[in-house]
């Protein structure tokens, strides 16, 4: 076998290095990352811009156009040595820490040949205080030499004065990328705006103090201090605040649904994660109760398209942005729905992440742990939103349930005067026993208390109750006022996987609740008014509506709910 | 496919484990040097003795463990299983296993967390359901007790 030494064009590798995918947000965030791992409590971003000198003499305003980007810290700071394994292609892993950001050594080059041709380093070591370093890599002279080069040289006083705005004659590092690439890269506030609406989300835990191992951080980009934005607001719960009930939730604050439970990653290596899940307010109902005005709840927690979903942390430090992890359906409903993922590195290699440690790809098992989380989570914050929905305007509109027993409230007031005159011509005998039988029925299904007060207050026949004893689809129940009451289990199936999936079929909706009304009046007629034992008539109907439930929820289960759904 | 079970040791106490009856049942089993873990429900007609039978004659246990861990043969040592009966309670007796399921999938998301906190090298292959009615006191109370109980078996297994 004869081993041959492969040829290379650093320059075209180079230019090539620059295009694997970043956004300017990314890269400039990636040279953050850099400081981090560097031990830097303060991180200054600078975006600078110039006048447009091709347009001096030309009409109208002179142009700002993109002159350069700075990121400065306070970090370790690097001698010649640190320099050089700096822009090494793949710089030694030795020279890492366990929690670093970094993974394949490939930050500094790739992030800053996205941004423009030039790179500049000056960079003070805290193994030598009395020297500060400076290299500069050129890509226009590593493609004229067809060769990865770089220059050492000595740092201008203006180098000195900008490294001292977070170093303070201490260790720090001033990274500068000039000849920009400003016909790829949006406008300066484009970029600014950017950095500043996710470096807050993207280094909560940091800026918080809370990562493992490192100290609190301040980040300020173009002078402006940036603040800690946890996604899942979770100091917004109170620790005592029960978790999300999605059939009773106003609306008003945010809730837990997950809370810290482990995810294991792999199944040969002992790795987990930390899953946790929120729903956030629902803007209409914090309007309506005059907290805050919709458009500012929005803004607060950032509701809306882009920003729901997982948000994966790797090393205390934002991966992944509102990633749907292949459960989390694209869904207006789900505007509220927030999770988080918390990774460190020794699960890089079980799921796939890749340079930009942008994405990442679940194992098996860890999806299999996930799925049924993550898809019971969807279901309740779905929910919820409606709930929050309709209980803000119960008060405005009129639901098709309240339609449903408007009209079921006035026939089942008729049946009730029908059964008492049927009792009043019946013979004295038959009349007794019927009379019996009704309180007998009554006494058997009582209503209790917080439906009472619903009734009483809607005059609802057809109540929506949270659950039902062992999974039954409804219940008989009797209202010593307005008489039967057919109760509804939320919980069931039907109701979580059918009903909810098909909130604007108000048709259907009414349907169901008129046949559900039928049903009970069938059950309560069979009591009251047939000659056989009524106990023996209420313990078959109890044992028939668990079977039901069953049935129901084994025939839900074999259903493509997708297919089904979309006929309906 | 054929799977080769080199060692299983079980102790039988309690005749109602191969009766007709609602339990809980776990499954340790060791693949070479790998300690797993299976947590499943039952209201077998064999009991959960005769579930157990199934997953060693290739149902979801053997079949997880190979598609897992991609075996054609799954070399299985050391397997233990043990099953708790549910509490009288009728909700986990009807033959509707919503409210087992429940707790079983309460079950497996608990024993996940603590063998983390444990810091114990076992890896949960079974999958469950989750299901609404996980937020019920009764369910949750359920689990406690079960998943404690299966607390101290594991630890016994696993040193």
């Amino acid at each position: 076998m004869i081993i041959k030494e492969g040829a290379w064009d650093a320059g075209r590798v180079f230019q090539a290095l620059g295009r694997i995918g970043y956004d300017p947000v990314s890269a400039i965030l990636d040279l953050v990352d850099n400081s981090v791992s560097a031990g830097a409590t303060c991180v200054a971003v600078k975006v600078n811009q110039e006048r447009d000198e091709e347009r001096k003499g030309q009409r109208g305003r002179p142009k700002a156009i993109l002159k350069s980007f700075v990121v400065v810290d306070n970090g370790c700071g690097m001698d010649e040595e640190g320099l050089a394994n700096a822009l090494t292609l793949g710089s030694s892993a030795e020279q890492y820490s366990e929690n670093t950001l970094s993974k394949f050594g490939m930050g500094l080059k790739t992030a800053t040949s996205s941004l423009g041709k030039r790179l500049e380093v000056i960079s003070r070591s805290e193994k030598d205080l009395d020297k500060v370093h400076k290299v500069v890599l050129d890509q226009d002279l590593i493609v004229k030499k067809q060769n990865y080069i770089y220059h050492l040289t000595d740092p201008t006083e203006d180098d000195l004065t900008e490294l001292e705005a977070c170093a303070q004659k201490k260790s720090g590092t001033l990274i500068r990328v000039t000849e920009l690439h400003r016909d790829a890269l949006p406008r300066a506030t484009e970029i600014t705006d950017g950095l500043k609406s996710r470096a807050g989300v993207i280094y909560y835990y940091y800026l918080k103090g809370l990562a493992d191992g490192s100290e609190q951080l301040s980040l300020i980009i173009d002078d402006d201090d940036i603040t800690a934005v946890d996604p899942l607001f979770e100091d917004k719960i109170d620790s005592n605040d029960p978790d999300l009930n999605e059939h009773k939730w106003d609306g008003l604050c945010p809730k837990w649904i997950t809370k810290s439970q482990a995810i294991q990653l792999a199944v040969t290596k002992y790795t987990t994660a930390q899953l946790d899940i929120t729903q956030l307010p629902h803007p209409p109902s914090v309007e309506r109760a005059g907290s805050m005005s919709r458009a500012n709840c929005r803004d607060y927690y950032r509701i809306g398209a882009g920003n729901y979903g997982f948000y994966i942390y790797r090393n205390w430090r934002l991966i992944a942005w509102a990633d749907s992890l292949g459960f989390v359906p694209q869904d207006q409903d789900l505007y509220a729905f927030r999770g988080r993922l918390l990774i460190n590195s020794e699960a890089d290699d079980i799921l796939n992440i890749d340079v930009t440690k942008s994405r990442i790809h679940l194992s098996e098992i860890a999806q299999d742990q996930i799925k049924p989380l993550v898809l019971e989570a969807v279901k309740k914050s779905r929910a919820a939103w409606k709930t929050a929905h309709q209980i803000s305007v119960r008060s405005l509109t009129q639901n098709p349930h309240d339609t449903a027993n408007q009209a079921l409230s006035q026939i089942a007031d008729r049946q009730i005067e029908e059964d008492r005159l049927d009792e009043d011509i019946a013979p004295l005998e038959e009349k007794k026993e019927l009379e019996r039988r009704r309180s007998k029925a009554a006494e058997a299904k009582p209503i209790n208390i917080e439906d009472q007060e619903e009734v009483s207050k809607t005059g609802h026949r057809v109540l929506y109750v949270d659950t039902l004893e062992n999974n039954q689809l409804w219940e008989r129940a009797h209202d010593p006022t307005h008489g039967l009451i057919v109760r509804v289990n939320r919980s069931h199936s039907f109701c979580r996987d059918i009903l909810d999936n098909v909130p604007e079929n108000s048709d259907l909706l009414k349907v169901v609740d008129l046949i559900l009304f039928g049903i009970v009046r069938g059950e309560y007629d069979l009591v009251y008014r047939s000659e056989r034992n009524e106990g023996q008539i209420e313990g078959i109907m109890t044992e028939y509506r668990e079977r039901v439930g069953g049935t129901l929820l084994d025939i839900i289960r074999r259903l493509d709910l997708t297919d089904f759904l979309t006929d309906v | 496919m054929r799977h080769t079970v080199e060692h299983v040791i079980s102790t039988i106490f309690d005749v109602t484990i191969a009766k007709r009856s609602p339990f809980l049942y776990t499954i340790y089993g060791v693949l070479e040097d790998r300690a797993t873990l299976y947590v499943g429900q039952t209201k077998d007609k064999r009991g959960p003795l005769g579930r157990f039978v199934q997953h060693l004659s290739g149902s979801t246990y053997l079949q997880r463990l190979s598609d897992l861990y991609h075996y054609e043969e799954v070399p299985l040592g050391k397997v233990d299983f043990v099953a708790i009966r549910f509490t009288p309670e009728k909700m986990f007796q009807i033959d509707d296993q919503v409210y087992r399921e429940a707790v079983e999938g309460l079950v497996q998301r608990k024993l996940i967390n603590w063998i983390k906190e444990q810091k114990l090298e076992i890896t949960i292959v079974s999958q469950t359901r989750q299901n609404s009615y996980s937020k019920l006191q009764s369910i949750r109370e359920e689990a406690d007790r079960i998943s404690s109980d299966l607390e101290s078996w594991i630890l016994e297994r696993y040193q």
